[in-house]
């Protein structure tokens, strides 16, 4: 990797999806997309339900295989990684958050923030271990031998975003993560990713979340599949890609 | 890699519809174990009742009837033997000993057999209690029964059906009181639960003469060729294997038939074969409906499964991960159904055992041997491969349009 690539971190290029429907139709779910997802900030990608957010994000993530275009990250071009492959870039260096959690209920808090450790080792590493403690403890989780059936929702997404960030990923994928939330705890999601960017991480946000766009370094506006023109805070008047 | 954290959660998520896959698998691996098994004990149980019981000479007939009779002392209507060939056979100097039956009477539901004190003393090798018969108004009772050594008791003519001597054609109790003297050891035979007496009482109870010249009270052997009644059997020890098979040919004739119970019971056995075919059908039968729930419950739980099992490779977990904890899951059920089924079916052949045991007073001992293993272990290698079948699953399925289905 040299220093250029380093510094853009994530990036897509012309990036297409074509699903077919029902009838056999052609529909294209992403056209064109050119981004970069640039360590340090907060990505917000927005739009209508059907634009193509959350699609974007699971190709960034590997998830889903481009019809066309690149992702590229540190090097490596992403997107024409084998599916294994793309398995274990995923969980090397993505975090990813869900609307709804996606938490195993019957584990405790550790268990489920060490999860990510099972899939390469019979026991958690210590090492691993003790940064889930860490993490728990970081995110005010006073309980960690718990199950996070017992947590309110704002813990569990607290649980969800140190389980994203056990194996110390660069790049932060977080699909709604305020959606299901209360506006404090919403607040509190949203003060995390920053600080998460303030770690040099690339935060990248589907949302429909106000508070969170306000926080975001850059906004992508999806509109049926394309971008379309950055979005203006209604209040401010300001471009929130404008923001320093 | 370490899947099982995982699948232990899931197993307590799903914990009723585990449950429910459990008890199935269980109750079909419990019948099929519990037929072929407790088919086994019949025939076991069976053999071992009939063991001591070397050569029996009846009337001719079926055997199957007398052998019922004869060893399993089941209620039923045998023709006598004449009198002279009871006599000549109670005589004869090829036999160890012969033991006249006499049957008829009973007492409070347990069939009283007339015979002889060797025939007691070769069936219980030695008693367990007290002493054989050494006069007409005296009786040895069986390892079972509930009688006591020093009681006494009025023989019943007839022997009630089902116990209930009501249903008795003409039930009258004998004159005579009999004193238990004596307890036999557990033959694990119908013979457990009877009373034996010595034949002359029985023959003098029923106004027959008695064996003996008139006025001789004595019991046992040798008994007086003019007066001995015919017998609906007799028990024949033979003195060697050749004296078996002489006196078999001896007493084949159209006065009389003799046979080896062993022999009839083969005979029995091959005619239940039908019945054991039957049942080993029934197994494969269960077998396959087991199979078939494994398949059902399989693609059930898979469908609890799948929401998970995708955010996990969300969160970038291989593809091997997802494999095992599908695989892990399904066949963790199959083990506990198996293991259950293997403990109930094993329970239920017991159950059966004990209800079939009091019913005819054959002991029947179930056990499970290596065909009730390989039942098992078949259904488990089976249910262990159809687990495949979700982990197969849940890698063909598209990740992305999981997550969007989830």
């Amino acid at each position: 990797m040299n220093p250029h690539e380093a510094e853009v971190g994530l990036s897509v290029f012309q990036l297409g999806v074509s699903f077919y429907d029902a009838t056999g139709d052609r529909f294209n779910a992403l056209s064109g997309i050119t981004a970069q997802f640039k360590p340090g900030q907060i990505t917000a990608i927005v739009g209508p339900s059907g634009s193509g957010k959350t699609t974007l994000l699971h190709c960034i993530a590997g998830i889903l295989v481009p019809s066309s275009g690149e992702i590229r990250h540190g090097g490596v071009i992403v997107s024409s990684l084998g599916e294994s492959a793309r398995d274990a870039w995923r969980r090397h260096n993505c975090g990813m958050v869900f609307q709804d959690f996606r938490l195993i209920d019957e584990l405790t808090v550790l268990e489920n923030v060490t999860t990510p450790a099972l899939f390469g080792h019979y026991r958690v590493p210590s090492i691993l271990r003790e940064r889930g403690s860490t993490l728990i403890r970081d995110f005010g989780l006073l309980e960690r031998s718990v199950p996070t059936s017992r947590l309110s929702r704002g813990e569990r997404q607290r649980v969800a975003l140190a389980r994203a960030l056990l194996m110390d990923p660069a790049i932060i994928l977080a699909d709604e993560p305020t959606a299901s939330l209360d506006r404090a705890n919403a607040a509190s999601v949203a003060e995390t990713l920053e600080g998460l960017a303030g770690q040099g991480k690339a935060v990248v946000c589907v949302t429909h979340d106000d508070l969170l766009v306000s926080r975001a370094h850059e906004v992508i506006s999806l509109k049926a599949g394309r971008i379309g023109p950055p979005a203006v805070d209604p209040f401010l008047g300001l471009r929130a890609g404008d923001r320093a | 890699m370490n899947p099982w954290p995982i699948v232990r959660a899931f197993l307590v998520r799903h914990r009723w519809a585990a449950l429910a896959f459990v008890f199935l698998v269980a109750a079909g691996v419990s019948l099929a174990v519990a037929l072929v098994s407790q088919e086994r004990a019949l025939r076991t149980g069976s053999a071992r009742a009939a063991d001591r019981f070397d050569l029996i000479v009846a009337a001719p007939g079926s055997q199957t009837d007398v052998l019922l009779t004869t060893v399993f002392l089941r209620p039923g209507t045998t023709k006598l033997l004449p009198p002279e060939v009871t006599a000549r056979l109670l005589n004869d100097k090829r036999a160890a000993f012969v033991a006249p039956i006499g049957f008829g009477d009973s007492h409070r539901g347990a069939p009283i057999v007339g015979t002889t004190s060797q025939l007691v003393i070769h069936l219980s090798n030695e008693l367990q209690e007290g002493r054989v018969f050494a006069r007409r108004e005296e009786a040895v009772v069986g390892a079972a029964s509930p009688m006591k050594v020093g009681e006494t008791f009025q023989p019943m003519h007839g022997i009630p059906r089902d116990g209930n001597p009501e249903e008795d054609t003409d039930p009258h109790e004998h004159g005579a009181m009999i004193t238990v003297v004596g307890r036999m050891k557990p033959t694990g035979s119908p013979w457990d639960s009877a009373i034996m007496m010595p034949v002359e009482l029985v023959w003098q109870l029923h106004s027959l003469p008695d064996g003996h010249e008139e006025g001789n009270e004595a019991v046992g052997p040798p008994f007086d060729p003019a007066r001995t009644p015919g017998v609906p059997a007799a028990v024949v020890r033979p003195a060697t294997i050749a004296a078996a098979y002489q006196l078999r040919n001896a007493y084949t004739t159209n006065e009389s038939m003799a046979f080896f119970p062993a022999e009839a019971l083969t005979r029995l056995y091959s005619v239940m074969g039908d019945l054991r075919q039957l049942m080993s059908l029934l197994a494969i039968v269960t077998q396959a409906l087991v199979l078939m729930a494994i398949v059902m419950g399989v693609l059930l739980l898979f469908r609890f499964l799948v929401p998970q099992l995708i955010t996990l490779r969300a969160l970038g977990a291989p593809r091997l991960f997802i494999a095992a904890i599908a695989w892990g899951f399904t066949a963790t059920l199959v083990l506990a159904g198996v293991g259950l089924g293997l403990v109930a079916g094993y329970g239920l052949s017991y159950g059966v055992s004990q209800w079939l045991a009091a019913d005819t007073g054959v002991e029947l001992t179930p056990t499970l041997a290596l065909s009730e293993y390989l039942i098992a272990a078949s259904i488990l290698a089976t249910g262990w491969i159809l687990a495949l079948l979700p982990a197969y699953v849940v890698q063909r399925r598209s990740l992305a349009i999981s997550l969007a289905e989830s």
